[in-house]
Order: structure tokens, then C-alpha cells, then sequence
């Protein structure tokens, strides 16, 4: 099913500005509404609404603790699957990923089509009652 | 009536003053040891004694025989002062204890001498006899049929002098101066048999006069006889030595000509000893060398120091380096009085030392190789950043492009980072490059803030990766001459094993501090963890080969970052930090301070 322009919001989370602006760009290419944030915390700190389809993130952050985030966000109530974009891809990674509980682990340099069709997957489950 | 023993007596008694004059002779001209001045006054005194004894056999009255026979009496004390010192200087043999108790017994008897009124030798006043020799002379009969105390005391006295000339003789036979331990032990041996004749004769077990004089006389010859040996042997022994010296030696007057060669001299520069001497070099050798080594011959002289320098020889038609010495011979006033070359081959030494430092070059290379390896999955991430930007920045470029409006500053904007982040990777490579390159890279005025904040670029990712913090004090514009990328590989290697060494400590404790501070003339460079730190009786001996404390290194890259910083005349400590961790410091010359670093010269 193609994508909705205009009601989908995706939050991208990565410390790196030249992969922020391209997957902002990316998404806006595609019609998708995007909040770019350098990194957990300051995504914690703003106010969500749950248009938010999803969050992008890149789990190989500095101080990045899968399990300590993934209960941050069930504490703000904040139900949104994570789509995780990784830089590395080895074992302590992998449990990151299993930590956060997240939908998808996608590698870096991340596909186009790739990546939006994981976040139109996880729209649809999420839309399926 | 044929006089013989008079006149003989005056032949010997010259040939004592003969002695006495060329030994001391040779002394004042300061070409021997100051045994000779002894030997000297020893012969002097035996002439005089000599002299004395002549008189005597020819005394008219009793007084005269007297004052002569008192006279002859210090002339042997002198004798019997100076022999044992004369052996003690000659043998080496010097028990001081002894040899002053010697002198005193021998001044005391001389002191007796003075006061008795007849001397030493007699009790009573003497009576003028005469005695008949086989040929017909009539002289006095100088014999001593009544000796007094004194005389029998300084028989004492004599035995002394005889043991310890016979443990001085063992002792030198002992040390392998068999010569002079012969040479020694007849001198004494005579001198004692003559002694004993004397004894013979007072007690009239023998008819016949005392033979002391010549006893004396025999002595001095054989040690003469022994002294001249010697000095000829020293000659040949020398000059054996320089002969077979694997140098070629050299010896020049004031002038530049020739006085002695040695045989390697001749092999090395084609000459022939007796065609070179009294020439000079500009005579003999080829100019251009001739004028080099008159340089420094000159230089050795004025500076009154050994010149050293290197030449360049042919040798059997190869090129060979060798390392010359031009010294100049001083005499006691500081003035030179010629000048000794020697010439040695030190091209296999310089052959090797050139491997050697081939050598530690390609392990410097490898230990940069294992360094860069150890960080390869952050370089890879620190590259993958970039691309993954530019991917999506190309990919929407290309979506946009499908829109019905395309917005060309957008396009053009991602045109732009795209090129700006090809150039981020870029500069990474450089980095990577830099370090598994091989080839020396020439020694150049280096920005030291500048230099580290490269490193610290390649190991973003790795900072990361280990949860450190990191601090940078970095004074800028402080500009080192040295091979940057020895320098990088020096910083490299210590802030990975910083940022190894904080692993087990827990998030949020792991600081890493690098600080860049200058005194006048060195720039000062350190980093600090809050790792693990370091024992105290290992903060020297991490620098040395094969240090290591992880499972799987090699241990040598601290050993690598003193040697490379020995080479850029630099220095590396380490230093366990009061409150936890360790510090790293390591110093380099500024730039415009003093010699260039190891090899510049050769780039």
C-alpha cells in the first residue's frame, strides 16, 4: 500500500548532522514528515503526539543503553516501534537492537527502498487492529 | 811496583760518574721514569765511595785514615738508603712501612758515624797497616779485624736490604718479568757474595783485601745492563703493537713531515716507510687528501684537542668511510710538539648501524600497521557515516527529480553535501593512508595542536566506542620539526592505550586529557586517563620491548614511541596520577631550536 503524504511523522534520532540532514531529505522525497534529533535525550525531552509513525535511530550512539531507553519510553508512554539504522553490525549490537525491542535493523548506508518499505510495514502492522 | 787497584778504582769510579750522568741526563731531558734520577744518585754515591776508598788504600797518617774511613762509612749508608728505594721504584714492590724503617736504621748509623770519634767501624783508634797484593802494590789494609757494635748492627741491615731485594726479584718472577727477576737476583747475588768475601777477609778466612767496590760496581752494571734491556724491548714491543694495529697511525711534526708510520699506514696509503719519512703529505699522497688532513692537523694543533672527522678512502679501488683522528702530542708546557693521525675503517660499522636503522624503521612501520588494524572497525564506521549521508542525499535527489516541480536549490544543495561529506571520508583515508605508508616521509615544520587534533578525527569513532570524554588543552601555533607521521603514530598509540586502559571503569569515569603546553625552547604534550593506571616500579620499564598488558598485543608500541622519540631528540615519561590512571608526557625540540633530528640530513 503506498504511503499517505502529509500524515506520516517518522523521528529521526542520530548524532551524526551529515546523516540527519540526508535521511531528513530522504524522507521529505518520499512525503514523509520528519523531526531529526542529535540524540536520545533530546528526543525524551520534546512533547509527542502519536503521529508519529515510527523513530529511526541509530543504536550506536555514545552512552546508548537499549534497555535503559526502551523503559524510558514505555514510562512517557510513548508507543512507537523503532526502526534501528546501525554503523556497525556485531554481536553487542545485536543485543542492543534485542534490548530496544526494535522492528527492523537496518545497516548503514541505509537503501531508499529499503528503508521506506520498513517504515510502511510498520505502519500497516500498527495500523492492523 | 805496579799500582793497579788505585787506578783501577779511579777507571771504575768513572765509568759511576759516566752512569750517573746519562741517567740523570735522560731524566731532566724527560724522556724516562724517575727510577733513573734514583739510579743516578745511587751511581753517584758509589763513585764517590769509590773515591773514598782510593784515598783510603793510599792514606800517609791515621787521621787521614780516619777522616776517609769515616767518610767511606756515609757513602755506604747513602748507598744502603738509596738501593732499597731504587728497587722499590724499579720492581713496583713498595712496602713504605719497611722501606722507611730501612732509611731511619741507615741515618742512624750515619748519625752514629758523625758522633763516634774513630766512625762507625772502629772501637778503637786504628793502626796504619799495610798490605801486600799479588803484583807487587803495597797498600793500606783497609780490613776490619775489630769491628765495633755498629758494624755488627749494620750487618743487620744489609740482610734486610738483601731479603726484601730477593722478595722484590720472586715477586716480579711471579708477574712474569722473568728477565728482570734474573737480572735482579744476580745483581744481589753478587753484591752478596762480594759482601760475604768481605767477611771472609775480616776474619781472615781469606788473605786478601774487601772487594766492595767492585761488588757495587758489578751491581750497577747489571741493573744498567737490565734497565737498557728493558727500554729496547719496550721499543720492539711498541712497535710491534702499532705494526699490527688494524688502524693506520701516523705520526707528523709541527710541519706536516712524516716521522713514523706503521705498517697499516703503509698498506692503506700505498706508502713506503722509508721513502715517506721527512716528507709530507702533499709529497706522497693525493693532493686533495693531503689538503683535508693538513686541515685538521692544523686545527688539532691551534685547539690542542683531537680533531675528528670522516674521510672518505680508496681501498683496494672501493670507496670506504673512515673515521680520522689528527691529535696533537703536548710537552709538559701545553705546547704541542707534533701531531699523531690515525685513520680507522668503519665501513662495515656504518653498514650496520644503517641495517640497524632499516630495521627499526620497518618495525616502527609495522607497529603503525597493528595500531591502525586495532582501530579498523572505527575507521570503517567513521567512513560509513559519510556514505550512508551521501546515499540518501543522492537517492532523494533522485526522487526529487520525479517530482512534478523540482526545486534546483534543492538539488544543488545536495550536490553540495554530497561533496562535503566525500571530503569528510577523504579526509580519513588520508589519515589511514598516512599511517600504512612505508616510505619515510621527510622531516618537516610540524603544527603540534594541529597534528593531534588529526588523530583525534581518526579516532572519533573509537572515543566513541569506549564512552570516554575527552579534554583538549592544545596551545596552537607551536610548530616541531619531525616526521608527522612518527609523531601521529607516537599519539596514536598512547591514546589507544588511554582509552584502553578506562575500559572496565564505569560510564561517566572515563576522562581522557590531552594538554599541549611549551617552555622556551621544548613543547610539551600529555595525556591522561582514569584507567587503570600503571605501578610505580613499572614507570620505566613499560618503555622497554615487550610490555604488554592485553591478551593479544605484541608489545612493543611503547617501546616504539620512546624510540621514535629518541630519534626527534625528544623525550616520553610516564606518570601515575595521584588520584587514578596514568599520564603520558613526551617533549620535543620548538622549531628554530638547535640540531636538526636523526637522518634529516638524509631525507
Amino acid at each position: 500500500m503506498p504511503l499517505k503524504a502529509g500524515t506520516l511523522h517518522v523521528s529521526i534520532v542520530d548524532d551524526d548532522d551529515s546523516v540527519r540532514k540526508g535521511l531528513s531529505r530522504l524522507m521529505r522525497s518520499a512525503g514523509i514528515e520528519s523531526q531529526a534529533y542529535e540524540s536520545p535525550e533530546d528526543f525524551l525531552a520534546e512533547v509527542h503526539n502519536q503521529d508519529h509513525a515510527c523513530i529511526l535511530m541509530d543504536i550506536t550512539m555514545p552512552r546508548m543503553n537499549g534497555l535503559e531507553l526502551s523503559a524510558r519510553l514505555r514510562e512517557k508512554g510513548i508507543a512507537l516501534p523503532v526502526i534501528a539504522i546501525s554503523a556497525r553490525d556485531d554481536d553487542d549490537t545485536r543485543q542492543l537492537a534485542r534490548d530496544l525491542g526494535v522492528r527492523f535493523f537496518l545497516r548503514k548506508p541505509v537503501d531508499d527502498q529499503a528503508l521506506l518499505d520498513a517504515i510502511s510495514w510498520v505502519v500497516q502492522e500498527d495500523a492492523r487492529p | 811496583m805496579s799500582t793497579l787497584l788505585v787506578p783501577s778504582l779511579y777507571l771504575m769510579s768513572g765509568i759511576c760518574a759516566y752512569a750517573a750522568l746519562h741517567h740523570g741526563l735522560a731524566v731532566m731531558q724527560r724522556r724516562v721514569s724517575q727510577v733513573h734520577l734514583l739510579f743516578a744518585a745511587l751511581c753517584a754515591v758509589v763513585m764517590a765511595y769509590i773515591l773514598v776508598r782510593a784515598g783510603a788504600y793510599q792514606a800517609q797518617t791515621v787521621e787521614a785514615l780516619v777522616a776517609l774511613r769515616k767518610w767511606e762509612v756515609v757513602g755506604v749508608c747513602f748507598i744502603f738508603m738509596i738501593f732499597p728505594w731504587f728497587i722499590a721504584g724499579f720492581t713496583g714492590v713498595r712496602p713504605r712501612r719497611f722501606l722507611l724503617a730501612l732509611s731511619v736504621f741507615w741515618f742512624l748509623i750515619f748519625a752514629v758515624n758523625l758522633i763516634l770519634p774513630y766512625g762507625a767501624q772502629f772501637a778503637d783508634l786504628p793502626r796504619l797497616t799495610y798490605f801486600d797484593l799479588p803484583w807487587g802494590e803495597r797498600v793500606v789494609d783497609l780490613r776490619v779485624f775489630q769491628p765495633s757494635l755498629a758494624h755488627k748492627i749494620a750487618l743487620v741491615g744489609v740482610l734486610a736490604i738483601i731479603a726484601f731485594g730477593v722478595h722484590a726479584s720472586i715477586d716480579q718472577y711471579r708477574r712474569g718479568l722473568k728477565c728482570r727477576a734474573r737480572s735482579l737476583a744476580w745483581a744481589l747475588g753478587l753484591f752478596f757474595s762480594f759482601i760475604l768475601f768481605n767477611w771472609a777477609a775480616n776474619w781472615g778466612l781469606i788473605d786478601f783485601i774487601h772487594l766492595s767496590e767492585f761488588g757495587f760496581l758489578a751491581m750497577l752494571v747489571m741493573m744498567d745492563l737490565e734497565m737498557m734491556r728493558e727500554s729496547r724491548n719496550d721499543k720492539r714491543r711498541m712497535r710491534d703493537v702499532l705494526d699490527h694495529l688494524p688502524v693506520a697511525i701516523c705520526l707528523k711534526d709541527l710541519r706536516g713531515r712524516f716521522q713514523l708510520i706503521n705498517r697499516g699506514f703503509e698498506t692503506l696509503f700505498h706508502v713506503d716507510d722509508g721513502a715517506i719519512l721527512g716528507k709530507t703529505a702533499f709529497d706522497t699522497l693525493p693532493q686533495e687528501q693531503a689538503r683535508r688532513f693538513r686541515i685538521d692537523e692544523k686545527q688539532a694543533i691551534e685547539t690542542g684537542k683531537d680533531v675528528e672527522r670522516e674521510h672518505v678512502l680508496e681501498w683496494d679501488g672501493a670507496p670506504r668511510i673512515y673515521e680520522t683522528h689528527q691529535f696533537p702530542l703536548l710537552r709538559q708546557d701545553g705546547t704541542a710538539y707534533a701531531v699523531c693521525g690515525v685513520y680507522i675503517d668503519i665501513t662495515e660499522t656504518r653498514q650496520k648501524d644503517e641495517a640497524l636503522h632499516k630495521f627499526r624503521r620497518q618495525i616502527w612501520h609495522t607497529d603503525r600497521v597493528a595500531s591502525t588494524g586495532a582501530i579498523s572497525a572505527s575507521l570503517a564506521h567513521e567512513i560509513c557515516q559519510p556514505l550512508a549521508a551521501i546515499l540518501n542525499n543522492a537517492q532523494a535527489g533522485l526522487r526529487f527529480l520525479d517530482h512534478d516541480r523540482v526545486d534546483l536549490e534543492e538539488i544543488r544543495e545536495i550536490f553540495q553535501d554530497v561533496v562535503r561529506d566525500d571530503k569528510r571520508a577523504g579526509t580519513i583515508i588520508n589519515g589511514l593512508r598516512a599511517m600504512l605508508q612505508q616510505q619515510e616521509t621527510p622531516y618537516a615544520d610540524v603544527d603540534l595542536g594541529q597534528c593531534i587534533e588529526e588523530v583525534l578525527e581518526l579516532l572519533h569513532s573509537e572515543v566513541i566506542r569506549h564512552g570516554v570524554d575527552v579534554e583538549r588543552r592544545l596551545e596552537t601555533n607551536l610548530t616541531v620539526r619531525a616526521n608527522k607521521t612518527q609523531l601521529q603514530q607516537v599519539i596514536l598509540n598512547l591514546t589507544i592505550n588511554a582509552l584502553d586502559a578506562m575500559a572496565e571503569q564505569p560510564a561517566g569515569e572515563r576522562r581522557l586529557r590531552i594538554e599541549v603546553t611549551h617552555t622556551d625552547s621544548k613543547a610539551a604534550v600529555s595525556i591522561r586517563d582514569t584507567g587503570v593506571g600503571i605501578a610505580e616500579d613499572m614507570l620505566d620499564r613499560i618503555f622497554e620491548g615487550f610490555y604488554t598488558t592485553k591478551p593479544q598485543g605484541l608489545g612493543v608500541g611503547l617501546e616504539v614511541c620512546r624510540s621514535i622519540m629518541e630519534s626527534h631528540h625528544g623525550s616520553i615519561r610516564a606518570e601515575a596520577n595521584p588520584d587514578r590512571g596514568a599520564t603520558f608526557h613526551f617533549t620535543l625540540p620548538l622549531t628554530g631550536d638547535v640540531a636538526a633530528p636523526d637522518g634529516a640530513a638524509s631525507a
